[in-house]
C-alpha cells in the first residue's frame, strides 16, 4: 500500500507562473524568485548563463556503485583536510530515513568505511563511504540538496 | 533456513496462494538465481537483503520474499507497507555480474514489471512513469526502490512492491491514487509465479542489454522503444521537485542515459534526479 500521493504536494500553479512571466516581459526583468512556504521557484530568461534549470542539464549519467571521491586539499584549507566530493549527480540525503539521525555530524570520527550520506538518482540510493579516516570538520551541503558531480560534501581532518 | 510459509498458511486461509512455490522450486525455475528466502513477515525485504549482502550470508543473485512487510520504504522514507495479497520482494545482484549503472537497472526493472503485468491482461493497461513506477489505468500499482551498498561490497538491491490481489476499492480517501492489478482486471494472481516471471523478464532484459550494448551507460534502442511504447508521461505537463526547487515543463521523453527531459521556456533540459509531484494532461 503506497502512501505516496502526488496531488498532496502544493506548488505554484501554471496560471500564476504565466502571470509572472508576463510581468517579467513587461518590465524587462531577467530573473524572479518566488517563495511559498518552503517551496520556491526561480524564473529566468533563457539566455541567462546561470539559469538554475540549465545547471542540471548537461551532467553525466550517475555512475555504477559510486565510490567515495576524496579530493586534495583546497588552497584555503590546511594540508590535513580532505574533501569528500559527490561522484554523481543526484540528491543528497544526510540520513537513511526522515526520522533517523544524520549518518554523521561535525566532530564525529570516521573511518574510510563509514557511510556518511546517501546519494539518490532515479530512485536509486547509493551509500557513500568517507573514503578516509579522520574527523568531520564541516558538512558543506544540506539534506535533500541537489548535487552535481564533484560537488564538495564533507571536509575531514585526517590528522585526528 | 526453513520457510515459514507453511506456518503462515495454517494461520491465514488466504495464504493458500502463497504455498504454491517453495524456495528451492523458485531457484530451479530461474537459472540465474542462486538462492531464495521466503518469510511470512519482515520489516523490510531491502533491509534484510542489505544485511545478507554485507554479511555474505547469501550467494547472489538472491531473492528475499515476504508475505507481509511492516516497515517498507519508498523514496525519501515514504512508507510502502504490504498487506495480504500484495507482492513484496527484493532481488540482490552483484554489480560485477550486472555492470549496468543502477539508475538504468531501475528503468529496466520497471519495464520488466510492466511488460509482465501486461502479458496477463486481455488489453495492456500498465504504463511506466519515470523512472520506474507502474500505473494501471492511471493509478499507481507498483513501485521500485534500488539501493547500492558501499562500493567495496558492490551489491545492488532491487526492492519491488506490487499491489496484486489486495484491494483499494473500499478506500475512503477521494484522493487515493493507488490501485491493484485485481481491482483493475478482476483477476487474482499467484504472487510467487508473478515474482518469478518478473525476475525472469528482468534477467532476459539484462542479457539483451549486455549483448547488444556497446556502452552500458546508454539504454539500447529496443529497450528504449519498449519504454516509449508504454510511457505514462507522454504528452503530459510535469512538475518536478529537486530538493527545494520546482521545475515545470512539458515532458519530451527519457534520454538514452535514463534522464527525464522537460521542455522549459522552449529549451529541452534533462534531469537525473528529482520527484514528479504533479502531472497534468
Amino acid at each position: 500500500m503506497s502512501n505516496e500521493n502526488a496531488s498532496d504536494v502544493k506548488v505554484f500553479d501554471v496560471d500564476t507562473i504565466r502571470k509572472f512571466v508576463e510581468l517579467m516581459n513587461e518590465h524587462e526583468l531577467t530573473e524572479v524568485d518566488l517563495q511559498q512556504s518552503d517551496q520556491k521557484i526561480r524564473l529566468c530568461k533563457k539566455d541567462l548563463v546561470a539559469a538554475p534549470v540549465a545547471q542540471y542539464a548537461a551532467q553525466p549519467a550517475p555512475a555504477a556503485a559510486p565510490a567515495a571521491a576524496v579530493s586534495d586539499t583546497p588552497a584555503a584549507d590546511s594540508a590535513n583536510i580532505s574533501v569528500v566530493t559527490s561522484p554523481m549527480v543526484g540528491t543528497f540525503y544526510s540520513r537513511p530515513k526522515p526520522e533517523s539521525p544524520n549518518y554523521v555530524k561535525v566532530g564525529d570520527s570516521v573511518s574510510a568505511e563509514t557511510v556518511v550520506c546517501l546519494l539518490e538518482a532515479m530512485k536509486t540510493f547509493n551509500e557513500l563511504n568517507a573514503g578516509v579516516s579522520g574527523k568531520i570538520v564541516e558538512i558543506l551541503v544540506n539534506n535533500e540538496d541537489a548535487v552535481d558531480v564533484n560537488k564538495p560534501l564533507f571536509k575531514i581532518d585526517t590528522s585526528q | 533456513m526453513e520457510s515459514k510459509i507453511h506456518q503462515a498458511a495454517a494461520q491465514h486461509p488466504t495464504a493458500e496462494i502463497h504455498v504454491v512455490m517453495t524456495e528451492d522450486e523458485l531457484v530451479k525455475k530461474i537459472p540465474q538465481l542462486n538462492s531464495a528466502r521466503f518469510f511470512d513477515e519482515l520489516e523490510s525485504t531491502n533491509d534484510f537483503a542489505k544485511s545478507a549482502f554485507k554479511l555474505a550470508d547469501l550467494s547472489f543473485p538472491f531473492i528475499i520474499f515476504t508475505s507481509t512487510q511492516t516497515k517498507g520504504r519508498g523514496r525519501a522514507g515514504k512508507s510502502w507497507d504490504s498487506s495480504d495479497g500484495s507482492l513484496t520482494f527484493s532481488l540482490g545482484i552483484s554489480s560485477a555480474e550486472c555492470p549496468i549503472p543502477p539508475p538504468l537497472i531501475s528503468v529496466v526493472f520497471g519495464l520488466a514489471i510492466a511488460n509482465t503485468l501486461n502479458r496477463r491482461c486481455d488489453i495492456p493497461i500498465c504504463k511506466i512513469k519515470w523512472p520506474n513506477d507502474i500505473y494501471a489505468n492511471g493509478k499507481k500499482v507498483s513501485g521500485v526502490l534500488i539501493e547500492s551498498v558501499p562500493a567495496n561490497h558492490r551489491g545492488i538491491i532491487i526492492g519491488c512492491g506490487i499491489n496484486a490481489n489486495n484491494s483499494f476499492l473500499i478506500s475512503s480517501s477521494s484522493n487515493w491514487v493507488a490501485t491493484s492489478f485485481a481491482d483493475e482486471t478482476g483477476k487474482e494472481i499467484d504472487i510467487k509465479e508473478l515474482m518469478a516471471e518478473i525476475v525472469e523478464a528482468f534477467f532476459f532484459r539484462v542479457n539483451e542489454y549486455l549483448t547488444i550494448c556497446q556502452d552500458f551507460a546508454m539504454i539500447p534502442e529496443p529497450v528504449l522503444a519498449d519504454y516509449q511504447a508504454i510511457d505514462f508521461l507522454t504528452d503530459k505537463r510535469i512538475t518536478l521537485q529537486i530538493g527545494k526547487e520546482i521545475i515545470v515543463g512539458s515532458y519530451v521523453g527519457i534520454r538514452v542515459d535514463g534522464a527525464i527531459q522537460l521542455e522549459v521556456c522552449n529549451e529541452i533540459h534533462a534531469f537525473h534526479s528529482g520527484s514528479i509531484v504533479k502531472i497534468e494532461s
